[in-house]
């Protein structure tokens, strides 16, 4: 079905009521419960469940058939696609056994291949030589404080977050004050994650209400 | 006064929601038009970008929600820009199911005022949206084509456009930036690309909330720049000498941080002298009886 | 057998991929790449829409047992089979103008608003439950408040030093932690694909006979 570029034209404003209209109904939440509120939240749930399934059919699925399999005959992926099938029987009970395969099959081969190689040793063997810093650093011939004094500060909160979850050695964890310490070191981190993630959501808010006065009223 | 700071402690949570809502609302109309600071991991970013030769060909990876676009659509418009500007060549891709979309959508007006030419100047190879995204991308390092199944977004052959010539696999890619919101992101770029030593230089636009995840990843070495959350978004822009929307957005953003570290402290100091109160009045009645 | 094959196959898919990592030897490197992976990326791509089978059934039971509010599981079913068939009938829906203007209209709209009413959320918690009760508490709300007011220039116009705090508490402070809880969930990770492998962790196959 193809339409023409005036009709997308024309179109516009109605879209943009559209879309102001259940802008207002998801924030009609923050007055009270109501039903406008319920029946976007549906709206929202059912049309992004079927654009998954579009979009993997269209980006994935179908150039599978065309390309892989018609096109370079390929046939033997009738095999993956049979065992991609097999996990629709997990609703029915007396066939549910059958969807364990295809789960195996995933789950064996992304531990072995992400969870078991150099994908996950790797960042790991980086991430733990960047937090070998010299603890006393000197720049131009002199004792530079400040470096020395950061560097120390972070292979100390580094080995003090490591120290709280380490149950190994049970004398150690028990020490008085060590995990208190080990504690508020994390504690100021989780602080660090709570502000940008208040960053993050009033940015959201920022985006709809952007739409809502330029968009839809044209007031800025 | 115990009444009081009780009614205030307690007042209906519909006020904070208002407002909050004023707090972002009011610097729209009345900005206050304040000095961005632009920070190492920003400037960083921006000259991996400036070291890139003409035609060297950028990664995007899209992996954008459409609710991060205040955060994500200024980066694009910018990204596109300063790309576009310096003649490189851009490929676009993303495993979440609405990224390479929004890319396309967003950055349509950027491709049309400089002429850039699908297929030449760059291209949108789509969403792969997977479990597997490992597997794709594992595939995408020895051969891009084959593991896009030879279409673009678009359902039209790959191997039929001009870049896909220069674009065989991950090591014919200069630079990836790759938006991070989560999970896919940078870890699995890192996993996959970077481990196995196919693409060395990264770069990420981080959402706000995934920032002190990534840092970590920019210290280390992994990535050579971030721009985290608008700010990032904002220094950007001042560095590519185009102000867009995530300057202008940045006066709601202050006074909608202000605006939570007043109420954090109000509601501490109501709930301690609440507190102190409900205690003296205890100790008092004690004492009478 | 309907329990034991599938540990096997783990199993047996797991090495495979360990082995190919670790092993160059030309038909392993071949094979696997290019048959076993493939099969796992195509698999799990025909897989997808058993989430969405899921939620029809869920919604579709509510609305044969009439159960409280099942209109609005109707208004679900509605939307998805509409946004399905659409994208099923129209011919290349990516680059569809119908289908983008319909989408662009919809989607992305009620995404946004959905994670943006967190933001009013945050600020009634803000001002009702976030209290310094402990030096733990205390020093996490420090933190948040250096890190708010760091970040945008608001908050250098009250005060020079809160950018320079912001960033020593990201660069140093958060970085170091984060480090950390990554090294630990790293080794946790590859210790618990160690016990998927060999069998020892079977909650993926739990259900049915």
């Amino acid at each position: 079905m193809n339409v023409s570029p005036e009709f997308i034209e024309a179109f516009r404003p109605l879209g943009v009521w559209i879309a102001a209209a259940l802008t207002l109904g998801i924030y009609s939440i923050l007055w009270k419960e109501n039903y406008y509120y319920r029946v976007c939240e549906h709206i929202f749930v059912g049309a992004t469940s079927a654009y998954l399934v579009v979009t993997s059919y269209a980006n994935t699925i179908k150039p599978a058939i065309e390309v892989d399999m018609i096109e370079k005959g390929m046939w033997w992926q009738i095999i993956a696609i049979a065992l991609g099938c097999m996990i629709y029987f997990q609703p029915f009970a007396q066939f549910r056994w059958l969807s364990r395969f295809p789960i195996a099959l995933w789950i064996g081969f992304n531990a072995g291949f992400a969870g078991l190689t150099m994908r996950t040793i790797m960042p790991m063997i980086v991430s733990v030589r960047a937090t070998m810093l010299p603890l006393v650093v000197f720049t131009n011939g002199t004792f530079d404080l400040l470096r020395s004094f950061n560097n120390t500060v972070f292979v100390l909160s580094t080995t003090m977050t490591l120290l709280y979850f380490f149950f190994s050695f049970e004398k150690l964890a028990s020490a008085p004050g060590v995990l208190k310490v080990c504690r508020w070191v994390m504690m100021l981190s989780f602080g660090v994650g709570f502000g940008n993630t208040v960053m993050n959501r009033i940015t959201l808010v920022m985006g709809r209400f952007s739409f809502l006065f330029s968009d839809w009223l044209g007031l800025i | 006064m115990r009444e009081n700071v009780r009614k205030l402690l307690y007042m209906d949570k519909r006020i904070v929601y208002l407002l909050m809502a004023l707090a972002i609302a009011i610097p729209m109309f009345m900005p206050l038009g304040l000095p961005v600071r632009i920070p190492k991991s920003a400037q960083d970013f921006y000259d991996e970008i400036e070291k890139l030769n003409e035609r060297d060909i950028v990664w995007i990876a899209a992996e954008i929600n459409p609710a991060n676009q205040a955060e994500f659509e200024p980066a694009i418009k910018a990204i596109f820009r300063h790309c576009l500007s310096k003649n490189l060549r851009i490929a676009v891709a993303a495993f979440y199911p609405q990224g390479a979309n929004l890319a396309a959508t967003w950055s349509a007006d950027l491709v049309a005022e400089f002429g850039a030419v699908y297929g030449v100047d760059y291209i949108n190879l789509g969403p792969r949206p997977s479990t597997s995204q490992d597997s794709i991308m594992d595939n995408a390092r020895r051969d891009i084509i084959d593991a896009y199944s030879d279409r673009d977004n678009y359902g039209n052959p790959l191997s039929s456009y001009q870049i896909m010539a220069d674009l065989q696999k991950a090591s014919d890619v200069s630079l990836a930036v790759i938006f991070t919101q989560g999970s896919p992101g940078c870890a699995e770029y890192i996993a996959n690309w970077q481990s196995t030593g196919d693409l060395m230089h990264m770069i990420t636009v981080a959402a706000a909330v995934q920032i002190p995840v990534e840092n970590p990843r920019y210290q280390a070495g992994m990535l050579q720049g971030m721009l985290g959350g608008m700010t990032g978004g904002a220094a950007y822009e001042k560095l590519i000498g185009h102000l867009g929307s995530a300057t202008k957005g940045l006066d709601s953003q202050g006074l909608g941080h202000l605006l939570i570290v007043v109420l954090l402290i109000v509601g501490n100091a109501c709930y301690f002298i609440l507190k102190n109160l409900d205690e003296k009045a205890k100790t008092e009645a004690g004492g009478r009886s | 057998m309907r329990r034991t094959l599938p540990v096997i196959l783990t199993l047996v898919a797991g090495t495979l991929a360990i082995l190919n990592s670790y092993i160059i030897f030309a038909p392993l490197n071949n094979w696997v790449p290019n048959y076993l992976q493939r099969t796992v990326t195509i698999s799990t791509a025909w897989a997808v829409g058993i989430g969405s089978l899921n939620l029809m059934r869920i919604h579709s039971a509510r609305i044969s047992r009439k159960t409280t509010n099942w209109s609005f599981s109707v208004i679900l079913i509605v939307a998805f089979t509409f946004f399905l068939v659409l994208g099923f009938v129209l011919e290349k829906h990516q680059e569809n103008p119908f289908y983008s203007m319909l989408w662009n209209y919809v989607q992305p709209p009620l995404s946004s608003t959905m994670y943006s009413i967190l933001a009013f959320y945050m600020a009634s918690a803000a001002f009702r439950a976030f209290r310094m009760h402990s030096v733990d508490s205390t020093l996490m709300l420090l933190s948040a408040f250096i890190v708010m007011l760091g970040a945008v220039p608001i908050g250098e116009m009250i005060w020079p030093g809160f950018p320079v705090l912001q960033e020593w508490l990201l660069n140093y402070i958060n970085t170091s932690s984060q480090r950390a809880i990554t090294i630990g969930l790293t080794l946790g990770a590859m210790a618990q694909s160690m016990r998927v492998m060999v069998g020892l962790e079977r909650g993926h196959l739990s259900g049915g006979e």
